[in-house]
């Protein structure tokens, strides 16, 4: 039968409800985004340290806001203000997303003398209120980069640190700076992952292997918005490590790779473990997925057949590169289980959509400590220089993709031998054409200060006598931005091994200037003196140093720490490219 | 700030109207028909086919629990009762005994772990012989870490020296000179009689152990005093009874041992000793008041139970669990030797009940999220309800779907997804807390964080408790479950007269309610406001 009551008592709560809902408060409020000014800088005192606000970088000048869209390079929005003015109102800003709110100050010539950004972010119908501090800090210069801590009941701002608190019931006198790590950006570049690592005894020399004391499993999330790093590992809500050492890695290693490949998802390959005496080459894989659930993000990668996949050969000091192509990650040389010159010639290729691991055709010459570059096709991988036990290697090899595989073939030798140094695949020209640039000569140490190009098919490397660096460096950071197009070289060693603590910037002029980058020297000086860091381009346009080793509390020693370098990239350069 | 004087009138209105049409359309009576699980019960049952001879696979039920708390014990314990009632008749399914009942009918006791260790000690001999040296080093290592972990547990010390002894050779050839001697040197001290077969074992191995066993030899054995704050505790060494406590031990030789002393009450002391030889005496006083009480727990087979147990009921109610609860029904799988694992989780939605079943393989490991099944306050559907329960487990136990397979889940997190219609109608005010939570405090937060954190860095909790909610399953439950009624199986063809009658009704207000929110939404606010200070 028709349930009248039943449905009479429905209506009548619906009703209420809607009628509610329809009469409900149909007040609009104007979304807000808030944005707050740290630095590092001189204070009102002219003591340099962070600020809770814009340091007094300079008496005269602008203050100029923007609000852009950096993947597009529209700018929605740009005023200016005094920089007395100490606020600023930007009403009517049009919803958008993967927006970035700028701040840059402008001294007395209106030359850009510090910047900071918010990371990327969106702003849609429902949200209510947005917030971000940022750290405003001299362009071409570094800086500690700050977050908010508690000293003695009050709140200062310091530099930030690795995540303290899973260690401390895991091993509570670990020490984590660390040399060998990964960083990856995630979330577009709005944060960084950093995994492994290790903390050495002693220096490690040019082409040896490191001596350890303590190597790394963690996970540790960096978000420039608090600048604070969060170990995965950590429970907030428990207060512990979460059990069964979930969301750390499941052997520690350190001279690995962490290998991007979609979605915010990483594979994890190779690198040394603790080993009795020295440090053991891994074969192992493990899989980062940080859409995963908390205590699930690292897992192994399985096989085919069900069990863990491995490497047939266990490294250090390679490659794998992903090739989205196929969906294949590359994994190339490296030094095997032999020892720091058993330099391999062996190609492995890991099939994510399998797990599946098989070798494939050899490299021409053993390689350890070289570079692979994704060309622009997402399949052909161009392998460069490197060290064998012969020596250090001029010569590049190309693996193109065959089936599940890949051929190996010749390519042109670069003009000099090097490993440990950098590449750029760099945007000019059709992102087909790849920088080398910096690192050791030889087995002992010498580095050089020299640069050169090529692209595939070229035949050649181009090279000049006038295209150097500032500073000669082996196993520097290099990093193209993305509006000059001008390229930061940081970090390295020189020839007697002593810490270069200095950034310079290869100016973008023209692929048909005779000297396509010129090197400008930015006189400025690590924070803390730092060598041996990773260096990252992160969404609010600055370059993020991790780890390394350097000066902390007086002491040479493995850093915990992260430093910015803020490069002057401004947009009106790429209109002009 | 904007307002519109209009919607006053008109959303009371068509809300109204909305909600009469609503009430007689045949959207509601759907909707009750397809919730209706006894005529869905019912098919299964007949749907099932019929079991071929055999075996049938045995299921154990863990307790029906509430997720957090946040349902009486009482409504999970009844509904666990009547499921496992219900599935004592289901034909297809061997249904195990309570683990309480598994206990004191001296249901397998096997360590679990030891005896994976013995099957990766097998799989080492495996690898080895087939040449694959470095993951034979790597596997003996594991069942040897194994072991050692459970060393109170060992009963057959043969395997832990024959692993020393093959981890040594795997070493050896897999070029790692170093730690294949220290094992070799381990497993002299443990079997210092035996003897190395010369064609497996090359000659610098042998020496090595031949070296050890001289040194052994020559240290002679040392006199190890034990004592215990429990009289009569069994003393092994090296799996060998050496008498009970007080007791003085002469015979066991330099080097590397291991030492178990077991109290009468069930107490457990264990490591690994290092004996000095020469003569010399080591006392040993063994504490077992703590591991007796331990074991008695375990013994006893009370509520409690065994810490394993209870840390896979307590990974259940804390609602957020997948593959950490592996090792737990992995152990619980090796002493019930049951094939499957069945449990409910609830959580209460709104009114009702929300009981969630999970079945997890043995063989594979493979842990299925089966269709939840809601229940109503009052409990009016508990019998269909539970019904349902047996069919969907007795039916996902059959078939194993992998596309319901999850890794994780996290059922304290559906809580917070608002039910459809009040996120459609729930606006501003929903939207302005969420806002608030994910924004405009954000920088206050952190600072917060800072301020009850460390001297060093503290993570970002809001992103960590959003992550919290990235599951598959997550979204795949998003949709709400059918909702048994509480007059099952009943037409009316009134219910079908009046609600078509009003169908037209509907249509034109849904349209019309279409019309309105497309006109209303262009006073949503399109631009936001930006402050800056520094």
């Amino acid at each position: 039968m028709f349930d009248f009551g039943r449905y009479t008592f429905k209506a009548a709560a619906l009703v209420a409800l809607l009628a509610v809902v329809g009469c409900g408060d149909n007040t609009q409020r104007d979304p807000k985004l808030n944005v707050q000014v740290i630095g590092w800088g001189p204070g009102q005192t002219g003591t340099v340290g962070f600020q809770p606000q814009l340091p007094s970088f300079t008496t005269d000048g602008l203050v100029r806001v923007s609000l852009t869209q950096p993947q597009t390079g529209k700018v929605f929005e740009t005023k200016s203000f005094s920089p007395g003015e100490r606020k600023a109102q930007m009403p009517k800003l049009r919803f958008g997303s993967n927006m970035r709110m700028e701040f840059e100050l402008l001294d007395g010539n209106s030359n850009l003398a510090a910047y900071g950004a918010t990371p990327l972010f969106n702003f849609a119908e429902g949200d209510v209120v947005q917030g971000f501090r940022i750290q405003v800090d001299h362009v071409n210069d570094f800086a500690p980069v700050g977050s908010v801590v508690t000293r003695d009941g009050r709140s200062e701002l310091t530099q930030s640190r690795m995540d303290y608190r899973a260690v401390r019931t895991i091993d509570s006198g670990r020490w984590l700076g660390r040399i060998g790590h990964a960083t990856v950006p995630f979330d577009d570049g709005n944060k960084l992952l950093v995994v492994g690592g290790g903390d050495v005894s002693s220096l490690r020399a040019p082409a040896t292997m490191p001596s350890f004391r303590t190597v790394h499993d963690d996970l540790m999330e960096f978000d420039p918005i608090t600048g604070y790093f969060t170990d995965l590992s950590y429970d907030p809500q428990s207060g512990t490590p979460r059990p069964n050492g979930a969301d750390r890695l499941l052997e520690p290693r350190a001279f690995h790779t962490v290998t991007p490949i979609g979605e915010n998802r990483f594979l994890v390959v190779g690198g040394l473990t603790p080993g009795d005496p020295d440090p053991r080459v891994l074969g192992s894989i493990e899989l980062i997925d940080l859409n995963a659930a908390p205590g699930t993000r690292v897992q192994q990668l399985m096989g085919p057949n069900g069990s863990a996949a491995h490497l047939n050969r266990p490294r250090a000091f390679h490659t794998a590169t992903f090739r989205p192509a196929d969906n294949t990650v590359v994994v190339v040389g490296g030094i095997g289980s032999e020892g720091a010159n058993d330099a391999l010639t062996s190609v492995e290729f890991i099939n994510l959509s399998t797990g599946a691991v098989q070798e494939g055709a050899n490299l021409s010459e053993g390689r350890a400590e070289h570079q692979a570059v994704l060309m622009n096709d997402n399949q052909t991988i161009w392998v460069m220089g490197g060290r064998n036990s012969s020596g250090v290697l001029a010569s590049t090899e190309v693996i193109e993709r065959s089936g599940s595989g890949g051929t190996v073939g010749p390519e042109a030798s670069m003009s000099t031998p090097r490993f440990g140094f950098s590449t750029v695949r760099i945007t000019p020209g059709g992102n087909q054409i790849v920088m080398a640039l910096g690192g050791y000569t030889d087995l002992q140490g010498g580095v050089t200060d020299t640069f050169e190009f090529s692209s595939l098919g070229r035949g050649q490397f181009l090279s000049a006598g006038a295209w150097r660096l500032d500073e000669a460096r082996g196993n520097p950071n290099a990093i193209e931005l993305p509006n000059t197009h001008d390229v930061v070289v940081m970090g390295g060693r020189d020839q007697s091994q002593v810490r270069v603590t200095s950034a310079e910037v290869l100016e973008f002029q023209s692929l048909d200037a005779n000297n396509p980058y010129m090197s400008r020297p930015t006189n400025t000086t690590s924070y803390n003196n730092r060598s041996g860091a990773t260096a990252n381009l992160l969404s609010n346009g600055k370059i993020v140093l991790i780890g390394g080793i350097g000066r902390f509390d007086n002491t040479d020693t493995t850093l915990d720490s992260a430093e910015y370098f803020t490069p002057a990239d401004p947009r009106e350069a790429a209109a002009s490219n | 700030m904007k307002t519109s004087s209009a919607n006053g009138v008109l959303r009371p209105l068509i809300a109204v109207m909305t909600t009469i049409a609503f009430v007689f359309s045949p959207f509601a009576a759907v909707a009750q028909q397809k919730g209706d699980p006894a005529a869905k019960d019912g098919a299964d049952e007949q749907a099932q086919p019929a079991k071929p001879a055999g075996p049938t696979p045995k299921l154990f039920l863990l307790p029906t629990q509430g997720v957090q708390d946040d349902i009486s014990g009482i409504i999970p314990e009844r509904i666990g009762e009547m499921l496992r009632g219900q599935l004592q008749g289901k034909r297809s399914i061997e249904l195990l005994p309570t683990y309480d009942k598994l206990q004191k009918q001296g249901g397998g006791r096997a360590n679990a772990a030891v005896a994976e260790a013995k099957r990766l000690y097998t799989s080492g001999i495996g690898l080895l012989t087939a040449g694959e040296d470095d993951k034979a080093a790597k596997t003996f290592q594991k069942a040897v870490d194994i072991m050692e972990q459970n060393i109170a547990d060992l009963q057959n010390f043969d395997v832990l020296a024959d692993a020393y002894k093959n981890m040594a050779l795997a070493y050896k050839n897999a070029g790692y000179d170093f730690d294949s001697r220290k094992r070799m040197k381990v497993f002299a001290c443990l079997r210092p009689e035996a003897t190395l077969d010369k064609e497996k074992f090359p000659k610098e191995l042998r020496e090595v152990f031949n070296d050890e066993v001289k040194k052994i030899k020559r240290a002679g054995p040392g006199k190890l005093v034990i004592k215990a704050d429990v009289g009569a505790a069994l003393v092994y060494i090296d799996g060998v009874s050496k008498g009970k406590t007080p007791t003085t031990v002469e015979d066991v030789g330099y080097g590397y041992h291991y030492m178990v002393v077991r109290a009468p009450n069930g107490g457990v002391w264990s490591e690994q000793i290092r004996v000095r030889g020469r003569g010399k005496t080591q006392k040993f006083d063994v504490e077992l008041g703590a591991g007796g009480a331990q074991a008695d727990a375990e013994q006893s087979g009370d509520a409690e139970g065994p810490a394993f147990y209870t840390g896979l009921l307590g990974g259940i109610k804390s609602g957020s669990f997948g593959k950490d609860l592996q090792p737990y029904l992995a152990e619980l799988v090796t002493r019930t030797g049951t094939q499957y694992v069945a449990w409910v989780a609830m959580v209460k939605k709104g009114r009702e009940y929300m009981a969630v079943p999970f079945i997890y393989r043995a063989e594979d490991g493979l842990m299925i999220q089966a269709d939840s099944v809601s229940f109503n306050i009052e409990l009016s559907n508990l019998r269909v309800g539970v019904s349902q329960l047996a069919s969907t487990i007795v039916a996902t136990a059959d078939t194993m779907p992998e596309d319901q397979a999850i890794t994780s889940v996290d059922l304290t997190a559906s809580e917070e997804k608002a039910p459809v219609a009040a996120a459609a109608t729930g606006g501003e005010q929903g939207g302005e807390q969420a806002g608030e939570q994910a924004g405009g405090e954000a920088v206050a937060t952190n600072d917060q964080t800072g301020e009850a954190g460390e001297t060093t860095a503290a993570g970002s909790e809001a992103g960590e408790e959003a992550a919290t909610h990235v599951t598959q399953k997550e979204q795949d439950s998003v949709e709400p479950p059918p909702v048994p009624s509480d007059k099952e199986g009943e037409t009316d063809k009134w219910v079908w007269i009046g609600a078509g009658s009003a169908a037209v009704l509907v249509t034109g207000l849904v349209v019309g309610g279409v019309v309105y929110m497309t006109d209303s939404g262009s006073d949503q606010p399109k631009n936001f406001d930006a402050t800056l200070s520094w």
